[in-house]
């Protein structure tokens, strides 16, 4: 074919025809403006809550330099920074540790570092500068409160230092700094910095000349004083463990001469699966409003513009100069929208992210991304949407016929091409009217339902959750105090062992508490029956396990009957806890159990699966704690035992975390003692005076925070915190989305009046002509209009209903503490907003467009 | 007895340079039962002249009479009542209610003004213009000429003081024509209806019992009353 150069006429055109119509360029670029706020609000909300997730993590690792050396001496770290091939290198050398008494439970490592160092561990001053004289110092927050030292740079710090002198032997040195600047510490973090100049390292701590690890397996120099900790960043964040090797290699170190460590906090997805599908639901949800507003508009638009494009076919335009016509419209005015749409949305997300943090867990770090990947992501989203939005459109106006577009009426096609007379009335007109482009109707009105069904799904969602049944999960007694890590499952370091006797008797002794129940946890072994490592075999090797936890499933499976054994976890209860198991096979007969000699068997708490069953017997063995900090178990007494029950087990008295081919077992107190000799219990479930619970939480928070700041107390009252900020992220996220659905529907309806009154113009003039008052007008299109809201109301209702009563059930079925109830309240107040809405939306519309004389509009119909 | 009756009837659109001066003076009156055709090229006031005289616009000067009462100072509703009442309007462009079937569209007048249909009299329009068997057809099932029929009998429905029919053939082929005016000039008649048509087809013209030309704003020359 030959090629033509007729771009450009066809550019003038696109450009002339969209400049001669005001009114609906407004409408389509605020539709394009709305999409791209929703892509920008969503992906500003993403991408500062990844970052935040990310720094919080980063910030409980303590840096966020990709990898590191611990422990080297001047010369290697300067044999290291001279291999090159990373982006940035920093270090810094550790001093000692301060200990002042009123820092005992606050671990404060004294260092010099280099800025970009402090700054990767989020320990650069946020007020004043790093010390640079010789009695400068400066330190976080959290520990100048510690030891009452007002948050001001000048004000003087005195210090013990804990370090080790040149013969390794361990001195304290007692300094007074002057605070030369801090920064406030993070929830996240677990040890404190306090940063100290140069020259006062210089003077007071040797520094390592040899290799550590050489004198460390000689006994020498076991302590960190003196090392340089080195922090390396590299171009990417891929494979951080190879690149760490290859720098070690190029700088000439064997693996065992230094200490390599990765930061793992690139390595672990900062986003669970929950979240990441909640985002992933809303971009579709953004998509689909966003693609039903604007192919709305371009639809309406090139049907109301049909004759022109027949006229311009007749001209000799083809189909597929028309088709980028109406494309080169919709760029240009995505070129009007989008960027207007990019700031809004930034400022709509960044004034989300409040109520959002307040929800969600990100240990205090709140950051608010300017990341250019929010505003080029969500660019090229709206592109998207509105690419999909103009195909059918396009289509409309390349197939036009020369011939029937000038006698185009709307799209009518009547099933039937009759119709018996009925009685004049408004209503019968308007709702004929709403008939005659069935297209539009059901897209203004899906539109509408959408947010409908949100916002009540959204209030039946959040209605639902249930806070008896919330404290029923977490609370058996009435209050519960546990080792942090015991409810936590990103502590880094956990005690199940936490509750000794005498912290028990601390808590006997604070007034209120009546009595004190305990849950004991510890690991062990156990040798099954032949039998029941068959099945345990069976049950891992199945698809449905190999799936979900891929080989290592096998590898547990090759282990246990390698062995012969099978990993425990172990349990024994108090007495009065001992009713709370839920027997599924056998009964739980308690004497027999209490005189020892039998196991209850924990069923699998998802697929109620347990490896054995009434009647087998296993041989358990203990195991100790290990005597040295990092040594190995110690292998204990066995003890053969006789299943007596598979039972449930209470999810508030176990750790939150579950060990994957680990049988579960209640063992009685006797032979749990015997076996495991546990230092303390993992829960201690207290009753309380009645009328006292104030009282008694107020004094057991006190003795926690006096005492024993690694405890925490689950009570009705923080678990009514809890509760408010897991329910009001849905009642926020579900809220602002039917908002945001509800002004496209709005806007969806609006633009439906418009075009529906520019297209029939030249009918209500020839009505009024025929005698129709401006009022019976009026009254037609505001029937036309409560038709949309009756309708709308109807889908809601019934289909809507069906929608959201599934996806609630789908959302709500892995919340323990969810109940469904149909509310219909939303859909109730909706009503008048709705009725009010699209009775005066319509008059509104017709006052705007319908000024011009009857005479004028008369005219259109000739030319 | 005098039905319509324009004095003065001036129309000037624009100011100053671009002051176009649409009807300039015209006077003339209507007898009830004639059937008068208004002749002028394009752009010599014609249309002009039947919006007056229809209620649908308001004269820069000058009064208009119909059925004796002075249309030229109602305010909009107040014309469209009246217009609903004493004036049916047959457009060039049929001009039908998509949504309405052809019974309704020819009761719609009568029934936007809450009044009883008069079904006998309707039947008997249908049946004059040949519609019977079109009652419940949809607009978009009829040929041109038949959509003008459905516009006559609309016009006819309300037994306004006057038919003002706007180039009534200017969509329809010669004969079609021919049969759509014979069938007006009929009813008209049959009903005892006043018409006033405006058309710049001689022939068609000449079909009425009398022709009102008119140029540049004026009437040049108004044939004999027979």
């Amino acid at each position: 074919m030959k090629k033509v150069a007729n771009r450009k006429v066809i550019r003038t055109l696109s450009y002339r025809t969209m400049r001669e119509k005001k009114w609906k360029n407004l409408i389509a670029i605020l539709a394009i403006a709305l999409t791209s706020v929703l892509f920008t609000a969503l992906f500003t909300v993403g991408g500062s809550m990844l970052t935040s997730f990310q720094e919080s993590t980063f910030r409980q690792i303590g840096t966020s330099a990709h990898g590191g050396y611990k422990y080297l001496s001047m010369q290697e770290f300067e044999q290291i920074k001279a291999a090159g091939g990373f982006r940035d290198i920093s270090c810094d050398i550790v001093a000692g540790f301060a200990c002042n008494p009123e820092l005992n439970a606050i671990q404060t490592e004294v260092r010099w570092a280099q800025d970009q160092a402090a700054k990767w561990s989020y320990c650069y001053p946020q007020e004043g500068r790093m010390p640079q004289e010789i009695n400068e110092c400066a330190v976080s927050s959290k520990v100048l409160e510690a030891l009452k030292i007002p948050l001001a740079v000048g004000e003087k710090v005195p210090l013990n230092i804990f370090t080790h002198d040149e013969n390794g032997q361990e001195k304290i040195l007692e300094e007074e700094f002057v605070l030369s600047g801090f920064w406030y510490s993070n929830d996240a973090s677990h040890a404190e910095e306090l940063w100290i100049s140069r020259s006062w390292l210089e003077e007071n701590v040797p520094l390592l000349q040899e290799n550590y690890n050489e004198l460390a397996r000689e006994g020498k120099h076991i302590y960190a004083d003196g090392t340089i900790q080195a922090a390396v960043r590299f171009d990417s964040s891929f494979d951080l463990e190879t690149q760490m090797q290859a720098l070690t290699d190029r700088a000439g170190f064997s693996e065992d001469e230094v200490r390599i460590s990765v930061n793992w906090g690139y390595a672990t997805s900062s986003v669970d699966l929950t979240t990441a599908l909640l985002g992933i639901g809303i971009l579709g949800v953004i998509i689909l409003s966003g693609y039903l507003i604007i192919y709305n508009i371009f639809y309406i638009n090139v049907t109301a513009d049909i004759r022109y494009y027949g006229l311009l076919k007749t001209l000799g335009t083809t189909g597929r100069q028309l088709r980028r016509m109406v494309r080169g419209q919709a760029f240009l005015l995505s070129a009007a929208g989008i960027p207007i749409g990019l700031l809004t949305g930034w400022f709509v997300g960044t004034g989300m992210l409040p109520a959002l943090y307040a929800a969600l867990e990100t240990g205090g770090v709140r950051n608010i991304s300017v990341n250019p990947l929010i505003f080029a992501l969500s660019a090229v989203f709206s592109l998207f949407v509105v690419y999909l939005s103009c195909i059918r459109p396009c289509r409309l106006a390349s197939r036009v016929s020369p011939i029937e577009a000038v006698r185009y009426v709307e799209n009518i096609r009547y099933k039937k091409k009759e119709r018996k007379s009925a009685r004049l009335s408004m209503a019968r007109i308007a709702a004929a009217n709403m008939g005659r482009n069935k297209r539009k109707t059901t897209l203004v009105v899906v539109s509408l339902s959408l947010s409908l069904i949100l916002l009540n799904g959204t209030y039946c969602l959040v209605r639902g959750f249930s806070f008896d049944r919330y404290v029923a999960q977490y609370l058996l007694k009435d209050m519960q105090v546990s080792h942090f890590s015991a409810l936590n499952l990103s502590a880094r370091e956990r005690d199940y062992q936490a509750l000794t006797p005498q912290i028990l008797e601390e808590l006997e002794e604070i007034p209120g508490v009546e009595n004190v129940s305990t849950v004991k946890n510890t690991y062990g072994t156990m040798e099954p029956t032949p039998e029941m490592l068959k099945r345990y075999g069976e049950f891992y090797r199945s698809p449905g396990m190999q799936n979900d936890h891929g080989s290592w499933v096998s590898q547990l499976v090759d282990q246990a009957q390698e062995t012969g054994e099978i990993n425990t976890t172990n349990f024994s209860l108090d007495e009065e806890l001992l009713p709370y198991l839920e027997a599924l096979e056998g009964e739980l007969d308690l004497e027999k159990f209490s005189r020892g000699g039998y196991a209850i068997l924990i069923s699998d708490h998802y697929s109620g699966w347990a490896p054995g069953s009434v009647g087998e017997r296993v041989c358990v063995r203990g195991y100790r704690r290990a005597t040295e900090p990092d040594g190995d178990p110690i292998p204990g007494p066995e003890k053969e035992l006789e299943i007596l029950a598979v039972a449930d087990f209470p999810y508030s008295l176990g750790t939150r975390s579950w060990t994957l081919g680990n049988a579960t077992l209640v063992i009685c107190e006797k032979d749990f003692q015997e076996l495991y000799q546990p230092e303390g219990a993992l829960h201690a479930c207290l009753d309380i005076r009645e009328g006292m619970e104030e009282q008694a939480a107020r004094a057991i928070d006190e003795w926690i925070t006096d005492r024993h700041p690694e405890l925490a107390l689950t009570s009705k009252e923080s678990l009514r915190k809890e509760f408010a900020q897991e329910t009001n992220m849905f009642s926020v996220v579900g809220g602002m989305l039917a908002f945001i659905l509800a002004v496209i529907g709005v806007l969806n309806l609006i633009n439906a009046m418009i075009t529906g009154i520019l297209a029939r113009k030249q009918e209500f003039a020839m009505m009024q002509a025929v005698g129709m008052t401006g009022r019976q007008l009026e009254t037609m299109l505001t029937m036309e209009g409560l038709w949309y809201g009756i309708l709308t109301l109807a889908v809601a209702s019934t289909i809507g209903s069906v929608i959201s009563y599934g996806l609630i059930y789908m959302l709500g079925r892995n919340m323990a503490f969810f109940e469904w109830r149909f509310h219909i309240l939303p859909l109730a107040a909706s009503v008048p907003v709705l009725g009010l809405l699209s009775a005066a939306i319509p008059v509104a519309c017709y006052h705007a467009f319908c000024k011009k004389s009857i005479i004028e509009r008369l005219r259109l119909a000739e030319v | 007895m005098v039905i319509l009756k324009t004095k003065g009837l001036k129309k000037y659109y624009g100011q100053g340079e671009s002051l176009v001066k649409a009807l300039d003076g015209v006077d003339f009156t209507v007898e009830q039962g004639e059937f008068v055709s208004i002749v002028g090229t394009s752009g010599s006031g014609k249309s002009t002249l039947l919006h007056m005289l229809g209620g649908l616009d308001n004269p820069t000067e000058g009064t208009v009479f119909v059925d004796g009462k002075d249309i030229s100072t109602l305010k909009e509703d107040a014309l469209a009542i009246f217009r609903r009442r004493k004036i049916g309007f047959v457009f060039q462009s049929y001009n039908l209610v998509p949504v309405l079937n052809v019974y309704e569209n020819i009761v719609f007048p009568v029934q936007l003004d809450g009044n009883h249909v008069d079904a006998s009299y309707i039947d008997s329009i249908v049946k004059t213009l040949g519609l019977e068997s079109k009652v419940n057809s949809l607009p978009s099932q009829l040929s041109g000429g038949q959509q003008q029929r459905v516009a006559i009998a609309r016009a006819l429905a309300a037994r306004p003081a006057i038919i003002l029919a706007d180039e009534p053939t200017g969509n329809l082929d010669s004969s079609t024509s021919q049969d759509v005016l014979g069938l007006l000039k009929v009813t008209a008649r049959k009903f005892e209806q006043t018409i006033v048509m405006i058309t710049h087809n001689e022939e068609i013209a000449q079909m009425a019992d009398r022709i009102i030309r008119i140029e540049d704003g004026r009437i040049t020359t108004e044939g004999s009353r027979i």
